[in-house]
């Protein structure tokens, strides 16, 4: 795990106070011959902010030039919670260098003055960079119930919202005639024979000009439409008959009411294939939140699961047991689901 | 109440209100980043920030790149194993599932899907254990039958990095594969078969001249679904491998050789070029796959 990363996660730290600062002892040294120094500069700084036992820490690792692996937490933590003050970082440490870009981008957002809730985030993300796989291990606590409050939060959201535009453009597709029907048909054809990675870098820049970089939004708003649900829905509403819908009319509903008493109910079915499917995709994803998301509060099952991996490789219970608890709740919803989410899957496939 | 003007506009215009939220994000999210990765094709960026027009000089870098190809060799191979190793067998499960005497057929059917429903990621996981040196599963295994000493380091040697792989994906999938073929086999029409014993054909000829044909379709979909898949492959080797290529770049894909060049080194621009190298080989693989089979179809 060691230099993956470096070339964009450089750490903020270490261009604050070094330039070429990647291991801990380097960082140390810095810290403690800058900071007795009063070299002015971001180092003195972080160094007059540590509490006596941090310093004593700092300067231990600075001598010996190493530092043992389960040391590394501790360090981490004592110079997290040494940091969590308002004026530790100044823009102006920063101007300049050649940033990774979301460290750049935590930056822009710091603006002038950096308030203290902030500036926590930044060292957080900060020291998280330097030692990526002892993320948010407190000890051997590992926040799984977190990981799995995010991913369940971030799975949810997404169906939900899935689920109710896919199955309204679905309605549309398979009640209305309307101009341009065919054109958006053959143009979601179009993009599930493309293979999403062709987007992946034009995407990642435009929810970073959005701001939607390390945040559930990033994960959430470009996925709200399944172009493969709305195919299924559409499927499942096609059989729907139309005598239903002008029964519904003649009573003065309106066309939403329609989809929403009608068509929504009848199709029932489909809504457990499609949310089992979606829920599975939305849980599993990896690749996507892998580049979203930084902070380790943030991260979800698989993201938190792949740094565990990182520091217990060697401990396969802790490992099992935290992918236990990560398929559970998928294999629960199967369960509840699986002869919908079976003929869903196959629908298209067989009667197409 | 509804006003009967607002009822006439809404019933107008409900197809496109009801489409438009589709309209939207597509239009935000594929169609615009479609239209910025051509552009971006042409610059070197690092990261979103800065960037410099190239020219065709990614295109060049590309070709002369001899990671670009062990990424496409790998995931070629990767991709081979799957249809001609990994569906075969999903057939063969899906026809013994589908025999008349077969009890407690949807157990075993959720048996061999439910790896599916793991995801790559927590496959992954689970194959590292089993993988490992000195106590892996596998190792111990093989030491307990004394086919090999018990200390081979599966994910460690480039050459058996790929066999690994291929195991691990044909464990998770196989069962998968298998749901479409069941299905397909379970709707060929009794008609035919009692027609065929009529005339004489053994259960093989049965299988050749009316089971295969029956399910074309479906085989061909899967096929082109598994290719398509295979060279979209990345969480496995990325997280069995420790988050990297592993052994002399044993695991490398085309995807995760995009992920390195834009998200590790942070050009942008670069990874534009191998996403649309990976989408029109894929693209031109699936029309081939389509077409071959079309041909088939009008010999037979």
């Amino acid at each position: 795990m060691k230099a993956r990363k470096l070339l964009i996660q450089i750490p903020l730290y270490a261009v604050l106070l070094a330039g070429e600062v990647r291991d801990w002892p380097a960082l140390c040294r810095k810290l403690a011959e800058d900071g007795r120094a009063g070299r002015p500069g971001p180092a003195a700084r972080v160094w007059d902010r540590l509490p006596p036992d941090a310093r004593e820490k700092v300067a231990a690792v600075a001598r010996s030039g190493k530092i043992a692996p389960e040391e590394e937490h501790p360090l981490m933590a004592a110079l997290n919670d040494g940091l969590r003050v308002p004026d530790l970082f100044h823009k102006a440490d920063v101007e300049g260098l050649p940033l990774a870009e979301h460290v750049r981008g935590l930056v822009d957002r710091l603006g002038a003055g950096i308030e203290a809730g902030d500036a926590h985030r930044l060292n957080r993300a900060v020291l998280e960079l330097i030692v990526p796989n002892t993320v948010a291990l407190a000890g051997r606590g590992i926040p799984f119930g977190r990981y799995m409050m995010n991913s369940l939060f971030v799975a949810g959201t997404s169906v939900l919202i899935q689920m109710f535009f896919s199955s309204l453009g679905g309605f549309a597709l398979a009640k209305y005639f309307f101009r341009g029907k065919k054109l958006i048909m053959m143009v979601m054809l179009g993009t599930m024979m493309i293979p999403g990675q062709v987007m992946l870098a034009p995407l990642y820049e435009l929810i970073f000009t959005m701001g939607f970089m390390d945040s559930f939004l990033g994960l959430i708003v470009p996925g709200m439409v399944s172009v493969f649900g709305m195919f299924l829905f559409r499927q499942s509403m096609l059989q729907m008959p139309d005598e239903l819908l002008e029964a519904g009319r003649m009573d003065g509903c309106t066309e939403f009411g329609l989809y929403w008493h009608i068509a929504l109910p009848v199709s029932r079915p489909m809504i457990g294939a499609f949310c089992l499917v979606s829920f599975m995709g939305n849980w599993n994803s990896f690749l996507w939140p892998q580049i979203i998301l930084h902070t380790s509060d943030l991260f979800t099952i698989p993201i938190g699961l792949n740094q565990m991996v990182g520091t217990y490789s060697q401990e396969y219970g802790v490992m099992m047991a935290g992918t236990l608890l990560a398929i559970l709740p998928v294999m629960i919803l199967f369960f509840i689901l699986q002869r919908e989410f079976i003929s869903g899957l196959t629908a298209g496939a067989v009667k197409g | 109440m509804l006003g009967s003007a607002y009822y006439r506009w809404q019933h107008k215009y409900a197809p496109y209100l009801f489409t438009a939220p589709f309209l939207l994000t597509f239009a935000v999210f594929a169609l615009y980043p479609m239209a910025k990765s051509l552009v971006l094709a042409f610059y070197i960026t690092s990261g979103p920030k800065s960037q410099v027009f190239v020219g065709l000089d990614n295109f060049a870098f590309m070709l002369r790149d001899p990671n670009f190809y062990v990424a496409v060799k790998n995931t070629a191979v990767f991709a081979l194993f799957s249809v001609f190793l990994q569906l075969p067998l999903s057939l063969g499960l899906a026809v013994l599932l589908n025999a008349k005497f077969l009890k407690l057929r949807n157990a075993f059917r959720f048996g061999f899907f439910s790896p599916y429903l793991l995801g790559q990621v927590f496959v992954a996981v689970l194959f590292s254990v089993i993988f490992a040196p000195r106590l892996g599963l596998l190792n111990r295994a093989l030491a307990a039958v004394a086919l090999m000493p018990s200390n081979t380091d599966w994910l460690g040697d480039p050459d058996r990095v790929m066999p690994a792989l291929v195991l691990t994906a044909l464990w998770m999938y196989v069962g998968f594969n298998m749901i479409y073929f069941l299905a397909a086999l379970q709707a060929v029409d009794k008609d035919l078969y009692d027609a065929a014993a009529v005339d004489g054909a053994g259960p093989f000829q049965r299988f050749v001249h009316v089971t295969l044909p029956s399910i074309k379709p479906v085989a061909v979909f899967v096929v082109v679904l598994s290719t398509i898949g295979s060279f979209q492959l990345f969480e496995l080797p990325y997280l069995m491998l420790r988050n990297g290529p592993g052994p002399e770049q044993a695991g490398l894909t085309v995807v995760m050789y995009l992920y390195q060049k834009g998200f590790e080194a942070g050009d942008l621009g670069y990874a534009s070029v191998v996403g649309w190298s990976l989408a029109l080989g894929v693209l031109g693989i699936s029309l081939l796959q389509m077409r071959l089979a079309g041909t088939w179809k009008r010999e037979t």
